[in-house]
């Protein structure tokens, strides 16, 4: 690391050799005006905005692709940058259809109108193009328009570097150029995004946008609040944009020191874009029909029912979805209750049996050059991870092994994929020389390891590295906080129709919390159906309808991921904080609250 | 030159089209390089006449890189099409000197007597309409190519007699 010293605006500014010009002068409070740029990305270079003088040589270079020379003067700022800048702002405005009061990012959110503020663009010396181009709004979440657009490519770098799938890319030439999903298709028909929305984080203008949270006010003007995301077991960093109590937008916390800004389809979108139907009221079965009814009377209810049960005939079935807290009231309610179980994932009890939280995995995933992902399904369920496996494979050449029953789109990045693991001879040779001279080998497991094969496979493989560097070996589970409310004692449950029959058991009350399929996993097997409706009294505690509310006798309602406080441990068993971002909906209540007063 | 043997006994697309079979085998030569891709690219208008989306997944595909990519390679150059080609490209030349000589209009003329816009082809299949940025005849200025012949000082007003006289021997 070699230190060089330069003068920039007349100030002394140190780096290290390699560093650009850009980058020095944003670390030393010098402010260079951008719009291509953006931290963490390759440099482009192609929107000129960023343009100095150096050592009053006449020719103005891009700062931000430009490497620091020791010893050099540079200058950002006179009136030949400025006019060189303002030319160029007013050729962007003059290329495309940059409608303001029509567009979502009016009014604080969009680049190049503060850009184009800061440089009192008032008029523009150039004829407009007016060009005739198409709006995408066939995406899931969010839209395309080619008319906002100024080709900065800051979406196609991120959608290449940061998610790893590069579904976007620049098509055409010159003035034709436009951006291009795919084999130019629409973000509907794509066959590679994963609705993952860093673009539209990426976007400086209003061409790529959310469809939930467009024209719902500049999001400058919103409250944020920043949060920690409960879908998976990752705990991806969340800034939550609200107004008027609203979820307006939610995007990654590039402060997080887990997902460094990055998020998936799931936390991006699902909690909050998709439309469910929300418990708002305790509601009470009477005469075969749930009816709103106040909490005291909700819980008088339960009371009456089952305060003069045996304790083993009581039964408490939790969501590994809960945070520490309520893990910590749980484990008081151990006497007062026979059975306490945690349901988890197919085959993911195995997982819980004896947590194992490997710090720093997500780092030695990005660092890894070889990935092996067994019984593992990263991108349908820790999108944030199987960013990290793409790039890890696209960008700095890591092998990837994947020995998983389902297909993925990881599948095409690997160098060796096995839907059924094979004990053949020839097979682990294969392997043994894909992951041979592997000095950073990483070894993500999933529940679905945890079957006999699984784990012939995983002795296997590290077998392979017997005389090499052996692998960080790191296991994520499918349920947010499974490990951690297993760690406080609860026990995971694999198959909820013999945790139902295991004991005399009369009464249960099941706790779905926040989960979006509002607990209904718990039926996949058919038969808890039929043991459910054979029960006296089953209480559902959740935040949304579900066909599990629908076969409860009490229904109550319980807070979402966005009214929460607490803490979830994540799969590197790091501790991280849920602030509540609006206060709850309706008469909704806090897990632990209403645990409290049930079991009081 | 080797195939790759990854499956054997199966066709080397589901279309049973030997063209891709060919292609498997430009790609192993060039042993699935993403910087040869423009070769590949090339080896596949010559085979297929144009590059449909079918062809281009099948390259991505193989090749590993993504769709996008491919794509923009695609739609950069101008040789590549992306649509079905005639039989003979004309190319107009409009390099400098045929541009003074009246390119644009013979563009113009030509496009008129054959029913079709630039980047177009004839109902019968036979033409395609294109530019070139200059194809080296300046001495022959305004030149044209047809398939791999050149016709020179093609001035606008030859146009309508060039359609019904020369085009007609390609028919």
């Amino acid at each position: 690391m070699n230190k060089i010293t330069l003068t920039i605006d007349g100030k002394q500014c140190t780096g290290t050799a390699g560093q650009t010009i850009l980058e020095i002068a944003h670390a030393n409070g010098i402010a260079i005006p951008t719009l291509c740029y953006m931290k963490n990305l390759s440099p482009w270079g192609g929107c000129r905005m960023c343009i100095v003088e150096i050592g009053g040589s006449p020719k103005a270079v891009p700062s931000c692709a430009t490497p620091a020379t020791d010893g050099s003067t540079v200058v950002t700022q006179n009136d030949r940058l400025t006019h060189l800048r303002k030319l160029t702002l007013e050729l962007l405005f003059s290329e495309r259809n940059h409608i303001c009061p029509i567009c979502p990012m009016n009014k604080g959110d969009c680049d190049l109108q503060q850009n184009g503020y800061k440089f009192g663009i008032d008029a523009i010396r150039y004829p407009y193009l007016y060009p005739t181009l198409p709006v995408d709004l066939t995406g899931k979440f969010l839209g395309l328009d080619h008319n906002r657009c100024i080709l900065c490519t800051r979406c196609v770098r991120t959608c290449d570097e940061v998610e790893g799938v590069h579904t976007l890319d620049i098509g055409n030439r010159g003035v034709k150029n436009q951006i291009v999903v795919d084999l130019n298709t629409t973000f509907g028909t794509s066959t590679t995004c994963t609705n993952c929305g860093a673009c539209v984080s990426a976007c400086p203008t209003g061409a790529l946008f959310d469809k939930n949270a467009a024209f719902h006010g500049p999001l400058t003007k919103c409250r944020q609040v920043r949060t920690t995301c409960t879908e998976c077991a990752v705990g991806c960093g969340l800034v939550v944009y609200t107004k008027e109590n609203r979820i307006v937008d939610v995007f990654g916390d590039n402060d997080s020191p887990v997902n460094h800004g990055h998020l998936c389809s799931r936390g991006r979108y699902e909690t909050w874009a998709v439309k469910r139907n929300r418990i708002t009221t305790p509601l009470v079965r009477k005469n075969g029909q749930l009816v709103p009814v106040s909490w005291d009377e909700a819980l008088q209810t339960i009371r009456k029912e089952t305060g003069k049960m045996l304790t083993q005939n009581k039964g408490l079935l939790v969501s590994g979805k809960l945070t520490n807290e309520v893990a910590g009231t749980l484990a008081h309610l151990q006497s007062q209750v026979g059975h306490i179980g945690m349901y988890v994932a197919e085959h993911e009890a195995a997982l819980c049996s004896e947590p194992v939280f490997t710090g720093d995995a997500f780092q030695r995933i990005t660092d890894a050059d070889a990935i092996i992902v067994l019984g593992a399904e990263p991108s349908r369920l820790q999108g944030v991870v199987a960013a990290r496996i793409r790039t890890a494979v696209r960008k700095r050449g890591a092998k990837l092994v994947i020995l998983n029953a389902r297909t993925s789109d990881l599948d095409s990045y690997a160098d060796i994929v096995a839907h059924v693991v094979s004990v053949e001879r020839a097979f682990w040779k294969r392997v043994g020389e894909t992951l041979q001279g592997a000095q950073r080998p990483v070894l993500l497991y999933g529940p679905n390891a945890m079957t006999p094969l699984g784990i012939t496979a995983m002795e296997k493989l590290i077998k392979l590295f017997e005389n090499g560097n052996g692998p960080a070996v790191v296991g994520i589970p499918t349920t947010t906080n499974a490990l951690a409310l297993a760690g406080a004692g609860i026990a995971a449950v694999d198959n909820v129709a013999q945790w139902l029959t295991s004991g005399p058991l009369r009464a249960v009350h099941i706790v779905a919390a926040d989960e979006t399929d509002g607990g209904a996993k718990i039926l996949r097997d058919r038969e808890v159906v039929g043991l459910l409706k054979g029960f006296n009294y089953v209480v559902v505690q959740a935040a949304y309808e579900s066909r599990l509310t629908e076969l409860a006798q009490v229904v109550l309602p319980s807070l979402v991921w966005s009214e929460k406080s607490g803490t979830v441990t994540n799969f590197e068993g790091r501790e991280l904080l849920l602030r509540p971002v609006m206060p709850p909906r309706g008469q909704a209540r806090d897990d632990k609250m209403i645990l409290e007063s049930v079991f009081a | 030159m080797s195939h790759p043997q990854i499956a054997p006994n199966l066709p080397y697309h589901p279309s049973g089209d030997q063209r891709f079979a060919q292609l498997d085998q430009t790609m192993a030569y060039y042993k699935h390089e993403p910087t040869a891709l423009i070769q590949i690219l090339h080896a596949a208008q010559h085979s297929f006449g144009y590059l449909a989306p079918d062809v281009l997944r099948y390259i991505a595909t193989a090749m590993k890189l993504p769709l996008a990519h491919v794509y923009g390679v695609t739609t950069f150059y101008n040789f590549f099409s992306i649509v079905p080609r005639g039989k003979y490209q004309i190319m107009v030349c409009t390099g400098t000197t045929c541009h003074v000589r009246g390119a644009a209009t013979v563009v113009e003329r030509l496009g008129q007597q054959l029913g079709v816009k630039e980047h177009e082809t004839t109902k019968d299949g036979l033409f395609s309409l294109h530019t070139a940025r200059c194809i080296g005849a300046c001495a022959l200025a305004p030149a044209i190519t047809v398939g791999d012949d050149v016709y020179g000082k093609l001035t606008p007003d030859k146009v309508p007699k060039f359609c019904q006289k020369d085009l007609k021997k390609y028919a």
